[in-house]
């Protein structure tokens, strides 16, 4: 900056020189080339500076955004576990409002410096030239630059709605795209094209509002020269009229001014933009300095837990009210804890409600019978989530390698060993032909194989509690046994809770809930149940069919 | 102001181009696109020409001005005024350039827009089904946008270049022809900042899939957010979006730096031009006034070069639009071999419709009495809603008028109102029964505080209804729709028995059910006792069994045995 403030002094009285001297020598040559050439390095190397402390700034900014927002807890709401924000928001956040600031750079916005010092130094240039002229062109010069800033803040009002109704059109694209298929299976008059052509119509009349500021801004922004000229010749004095060489250093001063100064406007617009993206963005980062991490001390479960859910209700999908009632029980770790009963009967709710899906609910769970956790309590439920894991057919399998999937990290320690383990005891794996570096389509998955690769997690990233919902139908022999024998793996080190409907693990379960509308109606070892339970007995009757 | 069709003809616009414009190649699109709009464009380009013959007046007045500096000239009469009206009309004529330009460029936008609406509206699904969501809103929103950009404003700066030219060149050449070669340093620096722009294109194209890549890993992030943080991996995640973010900014890093070396040029290229200029001028024994006017063609000659790189940017992708647009206006427009298959697999006769429809190995004989309720059953999984919506294709391709409610219908991000009558005229008899089918499908609780409930908006896909109330409300829209057959998949999920069996009974005495075939799927008992036809589906043989309102056998014991496996239903 300091070079090129340097250089936007010496321009004018090089200039001056070489108009005087251009006849007589080549000196004034080589100066002025040798300055051009410098002013070219200077600009480059500006720029790229730039640049890079850009690219830093940005990645942090994002880095930071993003950061932020993972690490806030999720909020329990009537659904279930969920994030504050809708995922369009996220989005916003973490990228288009970044994205503004790189808007800033391509419209090389932030040589709005260099215009600036660029402007100025003609300014000097022209009172060292001569005072009156100076100062008239230094006035109006000024005059001009505070009135394009002006007209790019109308703009950008025209602008702003101009943004508002792109807005809009997107929306109402988006909508009437997805809903084409639906309109093309019920007669109607023509829907979609009559909205469309409202909407098109209201973007047309602002666009064509904004391209008359727009053509308008840039033609006064032209018409500067002339003026400029205009004006040279009424401030210039009639005594120095000789001055050949002055009056061509000032043309060619006001020609190399204006430029900078049309842009100056444009840029500012620019930079005024990134400043709302940048607003937006501290906003969000503002939002969650208030919010604090749950509870971090990692609460461990070394023996037993005991499991007490007073009440629970919510609304089933298909708008029936359903209801959870005095469920009780005890288990140890290293048991297998089968839930059975007939469908809607509310096992994979209570398994959701263990693994702190559903939020809160009326009850406590006992850990080693020492932590007495609360289940209203939304520190308490995320002391429970830590403990405990749940592999269902929605557990989340990432579109990336099986190690990433099961370690959720890349490189980790002790990873190679432990798929040759899983590999010995699941030879499925070896059938189904994945190896740790394995890329994963999730498409192409089945629920069984999802349910499988979500267990493995389970099982590397050890948790004292493992809840398994297992897939009801549709496997193959081979992944069947694999899911089977993965449950009995995880069994030695953990407390396990599986929702079954084969009558291998029900008969390998160390105990049983039974539960029948909501409420569990019988538990035990299944040797026992098969004697004292009617429903148990008509269950396995059932499945036997 | 709506910009209707009658006023946009009073702008050129010709309606007995409608709905052609898209079938057209893209030259003769072009053509017709000028003569379209001719005296716009006319317009634009004799405020082309006034403009750069006003512009170059610039260096001859100032030739004037530094000759009477010399000594060897007379001062011009009234030179201020000169300047001033200069610049008059170059603010009058750049504006009125870009204004012509601009403006049919819009509207034609705007057309096209419509026009794909339409034909997307009209062809028959099977026809874009290769299109997902996404890409018909690329075509729809960015395509015609960058087309609109193309014919705009590229358009103009070819005609700015050809008129600058057309003007300049005679009067440089009239001054002294000599001068031509001291602009190759300006040209050629204009040149390699184009090049270096095209160069480091490819890291721009880089960086946006660099990007797209951060995208995928906050998508991803946010829906994995639970099971993330229930092994507290957190920093992993962060960590590969930092790893992510650095990628992309990386290629944006080289992508601008194509642009950091190359822009400043033009500056050199310029300021090495009037060097060269003023080599040139002093051996054919010039005057600095000569030198002044040579630089202030050279200013003149800048800014249409420098348009030149950007030309090319909008034009390739321009083009690229238009490929686009074409590819998708050629499907929609193109008989899919399926629909003419379909024609031949449905007989219509004066009372039945007779369908044939491929079901898994086998193929399904049907007749379907007219006016009459028919139901499917069969287990969750054995294709119920296929056939229905085979049975609409079939329909469709017949030209008979149908109205289909899916599994999970969708709903416009708009009113009620507008939901159910779908552009329809809003009669007041038509309103009466679209109120009172509301209240029959219990949806008149929606409206609370006393509001219109025809006003209420639905939101993005119905998301302020429970899917429930969705469901209901699409029930409502297919019985507004005056379509012969009703289609409905899975119609009373959502309802309990009692207003089930209200809504039948209600409808089949309604005047606007009556003559209308209806065709539904269900799992419920209670809806077949209510239909006049019936039919058990089995992926294995086909029809298991046909019925009517008393079931007998294989279809009695389904029911009987679902009963058992599910007390609730």
């Amino acid at each position: 900056m300091v070079i090129t403030g340097a250089i936007g002094l010496l321009l004018p009285s090089m200039t001056e020189n070489f108009y005087n001297d251009f006849k007589n020598g080549n000196t004034a040559f080589y100066y002025l080339a040798g300055l051009f050439v410098a002013e070219y390095i200077n600009r480059v190397g500006y720029q790229i500076s730039v640049y890079r402390f850009v690219q830093e700034l940005l990645v942090q900014t994002r880095s930071k955004t993003f950061g932020l927002w993972m690490k806030a807890p999720l909020k329990v709401k009537r659904k279930g576990m969920e994030d504050e924000f809708p995922l369009g928001e996220v989005l916003a956040r973490v990228m288009t409002d970044s994205d503004s600031v790189k808007e800033l750079v391509t419209s090389g916005a932030f040589a709005i410096v260099i215009d600036f010092i660029f402007i100025l130094s003609s300014l000097i240039g022209f009172l060292r030239l001569n005072a009156s002229v100076g100062i008239g062109l230094f006035a109006l010069e000024v005059v001009a630059c505070v009135l394009l800033v002006w007209g790019s803040r109308k703009m950008g009002v025209v602008f702003t709605e101009v943004r508002k109704v792109t807005g809009l059109l997107s929306r109402v694209v988006a909508d009437v795209t997805k809903g084409l298929r639906e309109l093309a299976f019920t007669p109607h008059a023509q829907y979609a094209s009559r909205r469309g052509d409202a909407v098109f119509d209201d973007f047309l009349k602002k666009q064509l509002k904004s391209n008359v500021w727009d053509a308008g801004y840039y033609s006064a922004a032209e018409s500067l020269y002339p003026i400029l000229l205009a004006a040279v010749l009424v401030f210039f004095p009639e005594g120095q009229m000789g001055r050949m060489a002055l009056l061509a250093v000032l043309i060619d001063l006001i020609q190399k001014s204006i430029s900078p100064i049309k842009e100056v406007a444009g840029k500012i617009s620019s930079i005024q933009r990134a400043r709302t993206g940048l607003d937006r963005i501290m906003d969000f980062h503002q939002h969650f300095a208030g919010t604090k991490e749950l509870h971090r001390t990692v609460l461990e479960m070394k023996s037993s837990m005991e499991v007490k859910v007073n009440h629970f209700s919510y609304q089933r999908a298909d708008e029936t009210a359903f209801e959870l009632r005095d469920i009780h029980f005890k288990a140890q770790t290293g048991e297998l804890v089968g839930i059975i009963g007939m469908s809607g009967c509310g096992k994979s709710t209570l398994l959701r409600l263990l693994s702190g899906q559903h939020g809160s609910f009326s009850g406590s769970v006992l850990v080693d019978g020492t932590h007495e956790l609360q289940a209203q309590n939304e520190q308490d439920l995320g002391q429970l989530c830590q403990l405990v894991s749940l592999v269902s057919q929605d557990s989340h399998v990432f579109s990336s390698s099986v190690e990433f999937n099961i370690a959720l990290e890349l490189n980790v320690p002790g990873f190679k060993e432990f798929w040759v383990n899983a590999q010995k005891a699941l030879p499925y794996l070896g059938r189904w032909g994945i190896g740790p570096d394995t890329l994963i389509d999730v498409k192409s998955l089945s629920l069984g194989q999802k349910q499988l690769l979500s267990g493995l997690r389970a099982c590397f990233l050890r948790k004292p509690i493992v809840l398994f919902d297992e897939v009801s139908s549709g496997l193959d022999p081979d992944l069947e046994k694999a899911l089977r024998d993965l449950v009995l793996i995880v069994q030695r080190h953990s407390l396990t809770i599986i929702v079954t409907h084969r009558l291998e693990t029900i008969l390998s379960a160390t105990k049983l809930l039974v539960m029948k509308e909501g409420r569990l109606v019988d538990s035990g070892v299944p040797s026992e149940l098969m004697h004292s339970s009617d429903l148990f007995q008509e269950f396995i009757e059932h499945l036997k069919n | 102001m709506r910009f209707s069709l009658t006023w946009l003809a009073a702008q050129g616009y010709r309606d007995d181009l409608m709905s052609t414009r898209l079938k057209r190649r893209f030259i003769p699109w072009l053509i017709a696109h000028f003569f379209e709009f001719w005296y716009w464009y006319l317009g634009a380009f004799a405020s082309l020409y006034v403009l750069h013959r006003l512009q170059t007046e610039l260096p001859a007045q100032v030739k004037l001005l530094t000759d009477v500096a010399e000594g060897s000239g007379e001062m011009p009469a009234a030179p201020v005024q000169t300047f001033m009206l200069i610049a008059l009309g170059i603010l009058v004529f750049r504006t009125l350039s870009r204004l012509l330009f601009f403006t049919p460029a819009r509207f034609q936008q705007k057309i096209l827009r419509t026009e794909m609406l339409q034909e997307m509206e009209k062809a028959p699904p099977a026809r874009y089904a290769n299109w997902n969501d996404g890409q018909l809103y690329q075509v729809l929103f960015n395509d015609f946008n960058n087309l609109r950009a193309f014919v705009g404003f590229a358009l103009l700066q070819l005609g700015n270049v050809i008129v600058a030219a057309f003007v300049m060149i005679p009067r440089l050449n009239q001054a002294d022809s000599n001068l031509w070669v001291a602009f190759i340093p300006m040209g050629a620096s204009v040149l390699i900042f184009s090049t270096l722009v095209a160069a480091f294109q490819k890291y721009a194209k880089a960086a946006l899939d660099a990007q797209g890549q951060v995208q995928n890993h906050v998508i991803e992030s946010y829906a994995a957010k639970a099971t993330v943080k229930n092994y507290h991996r957190e920093t992993t995640f962060i960590e590969r979006f930092n790893e992510l973010s650095w990628l992309e900014m990386g290629f944006f890093f080289k992508s601008s730096v194509g642009f950091a070396l190359g822009f400043p040029l033009i500056r050199l290229g310029l300021g090495l031009s009037l060097l060269w200029g003023a080599l040139i001028v002093r051996q054919n024994g010039g005057g600095t006034s000569d030198l002044v006017f040579f630089a202030g063609y050279l200013f003149l000659m800048l800014e249409p070069l420098m348009f030149l790189s950007w030309m090319a940017v909008v034009t390739s992708q321009g083009l690229a639009a238009w490929k686009r647009v074409k590819n998708l206006h050629t499907e929609l427009r193109t008989l899919n071999p399926d629909e003419s298959q379909w024609k031949s697999e449905i007989k219509v006769s004066e009372n039945a419709f007779e369908f044939s429809l491929p079901y898994w190995d086998t193929t399904l004989a049907l007749r379907l009495a007219k006016a009459q309720w028919f139901v499917i059953c069969g287990e969750t999984g054995s294709g119920k809603s296929e056939i229905l919506k085979k049975m609409g294709h079939r329909l469709a391709a017949r030209e008979i008028s149908f109205s289909m409610v899916q599994q999970e219908p969708y709903l416009f991000n708009d009113t009620i109102e507008a939901n159910i009558f779908l552009g329809k005229e809003k009669t007041p008899q038509l309103e009466l029964e679209a109120r009172s089918l509301l209240k029959l499908f219990g949806l008149d609780l929606l409206a609370l505080n006393g509001e219109d409930i025809l006003t209420i908006e639905v939101g993005e896909n119905g998301k302020r209804l429970s899917g429930g109330q969705a469901k209901r409300l699409s029930l409502v829209r297919s019985l507004l729709s005056q379509a012969e057959v009703i289609l409905w998949d899975d119609p009373f999920s959502s309802v309990d028995i009692v207003l089930e069996r209200k809504i039948i009974t209600q409808l089949k005495e309604s005047s606007l059910c009556r003559g209308r075939t209806f065709i539904l799927t269900s799992h419920r008992l209670t809806t077949v006792k209510m239909c006049d036809q019936s039919m058990l589906l089995d992926p294995k043989v086909g029809i298991k069994a046909m019925g009517d309102k008393e079931l007998k056998g294989v279809f009695l014991e389904f029911f009987q045995e679902q009963m058992v496996a599910n007390p609730s239903t």
